[in-house]
């Protein structure tokens, strides 16, 4: 693995706003940066970040089938009681997932371990899937890197694949908060791919979701939403008004509900107790727990559910050494060994590799100054050599 | 080449057959995109909202009147103020090969959406959502 300086496309904002790709600058500051790429070998990919995917992916689908059937997982995760039997029903139908996406620390010499599992909402997917592949195409075309290079990325064939599957034929609704560009964009490009998979999309904000007294989620035509994406936490709706009338209604969901259990960071310390010592996982502990104390005073602490860094704390020696702020906490923290990012000539790239349909199909990466990942973090693109 | 260059090719190689490596299966073949890009954003956009349909760089036959875009609100309960999600998108209706959308939706943007009776509630889920992204 390598972080390979190289000239941007003269012309790539232009190229980005063709495609629609309105937030690659955020406040003036480059959230695409093409100045640089990483570099991998297919051994790397294939053997320390696709294989290691498609097993982790399995260990969670293990911990999803034991908390379902175990209130005490259910309860560690904060999850609440009014919800228990309405994600088990969801498990038990077996109700797809679209997709999701692994955050590890990876170096290129050790193993890759597992910081996180953004499994209900994850973002950055069309840069991830079209504007870094359109980058890889033109780099080569423009001898930016070697003609021979390949990219980890068949997302976006998969996710129309996936779509088919889940679909095909029918309308689906895509919900998020319009208002962030960000969000915005992902569902417009799944609505993109869904409709090359067969569907009918339909956009809607989450706030414009009606609810009738017949029971039915329905759309601002009052037609009933048979089939619904949502860039939405589900531990958000749970706890909003709209929440107390999934269980009656016939939405079905995507993700579905059962991916609440995985999206919740208390999932690293369940997993390290199930498979302990599994070389992709970091030690953790809810940090409530007396044996946290296994971990020393160096750890990092996070909330059960937070996204984007924040509240994320990373403490050495017993001092807090960088923390980020944030709105997230109230449910609780898990405490995870303090792994430092490697250090690229001061950047610190997170890797992130994706499941669409639970199948391991590309990569993506985001790095700071900053060893705590946030939502300023800039996208990197890469390529194997 | 000698006849002994060839022996020894031979004897280094028996039997194997040329063998070019196959590519790798890493890659994406095409990636077409059928709403995104500078006219789907535009018009395939508003195809894609209903309660939008009025795009604002319709082009205005002589005679007909422009469409107003009504403000995006919530008609049987609290909701957030009007503005429209795609407003600063830049369109420009000219035919596109790539957009094929906007005619094939048009069950779904046809006239003014209707808005909610009295009997939907509207904002139970979002509320979150209006003070942060919920992606991540």
């Amino acid at each position: 693995m390598q972080r390979i300086l190289c000239n941007e496309r003269d012309d790539w904002q232009a190229t980005a706003a063709s495609m629609g790709f309105t937030f690659h600058t955020d406040a003036g500051e480059r959230y695409w940066d093409e100045r640089a790429y990483y570099a991998f070998t297919l051994d790397e990919i294939e053997q320390q970040i696709e294989g290691p995917t498609a097993e982790l992916n399995a260990m969670c689908r293990e911990l999803v089938g034991r908390a379902v059937k175990d209130e005490h997982y259910l309860q560690l995760l904060k999850i609440p009681k009014a919800y228990w039997t309405y994600i088990a029903a969801s498990w038990q139908r077996s109700e797809p997932s679209l997709y999701g996406r692994f955050d590890f620390c990876f170096d290129g010499k050790g193993a890759a371990k597992l910081l996180e599992y953004n499994a209900d909402t994850p973002t950055s997917l069309f840069e991830a899937a079209v504007f870094q592949w359109t980058w890889l195409e033109q780099a080569i075309e423009r001898q930016i890197i070697p003609k021979r290079a390949d990219q980890y990325n068949s997302l976006h064939e998969k996710l129309i694949e996936a779509w088919r599957k889940i679909g095909a034929g029918k309308k689906v609704h895509l919900a998020a908060g319009m208002d962030s560009a960000e969000d915005r964009g992902t569902v417009q490009y799944l609505a993109d791919v869904a409709q090359q998979g067969g569907l009918s999309p339909e956009l809607i904000d989450i706030t414009e979701i009606g609810y009738t007294d017949a029971g039915h989620f329905v759309d601002l035509k009052d037609q009933p939403i048979e089939l619904l994406f949502k860039l939405y936490p589900w531990e958000w709706m749970f706890r909003e008004k709209f929440g107390s009338k999934l269980k009656g209604a016939s939405t079905r969901w995507i993700e579905p509900p059962w991916k609440a259990i995985l999206s919740n960071k208390g999932i690293l310390p369940l997993l390290w107790s199930m498979f302990p010592n599994h070389p992709n996982l970091l030690p953790a502990y809810f940090d409530d727990d007396a044996t946290a104390t296994a971990l020393g005073t160096s750890y990092v602490r996070k909330p059960l559910y937070s996204r984007e860094g924040a509240n994320v704390t990373l403490v050495s020696g017993g001092e807090a050494i960088d923390a980020q702020p944030g709105p997230y906490g109230e449910e609780g923290y898990i405490r995870q060994i303090l792994m430092p990012l490697p250090n690229f000539s001061d950047n610190y790239p997170v890797i992130g590799s994706w499941l669409v349909d639970e199948t391991p199909c590309g990569l993506s990466i985001r790095e700071d100054e900053n060893p705590i990942t946030g939502n300023t973090s800039r996208f990197v693109p890469h390529a194997i050599l | 080449m000698s006849d002994e260059s060839i022996k020894n090719f031979n004897k280094r190689h028996p039997g194997k057959p040329v063998y070019e490596e196959p590519p790798s299966r890493k890659r994406s073949s095409q990636i077409a995109l059928l709403l995104m890009g500078t006219v789907a954003v535009g018009s395939g956009a508003y195809a894609l909202m209903p309660h939008e349909n009025c795009d604002p760089n319709q082009v205005i036959s002589p005679g007909q009147p422009r469409q107003e875009c009504p403000q995006r609100s919530s008609s049987s309960s609290s909701g957030s103020g009007g503005h429209a999600y795609w407003g600063g998108s830049s369109s420009n209706n000219s035919s596109s090969s790539r957009t094929n959308f906007s005619s094939s939706s048009a069950s779904s943007s046809s006239g003014i959406a209707s808005k909610s009776s009295s009997s939907v509630a509207r904002s139970g889920f979002g509320s979150f959502g209006s003070h942060f992204s919920g992606g991540g």
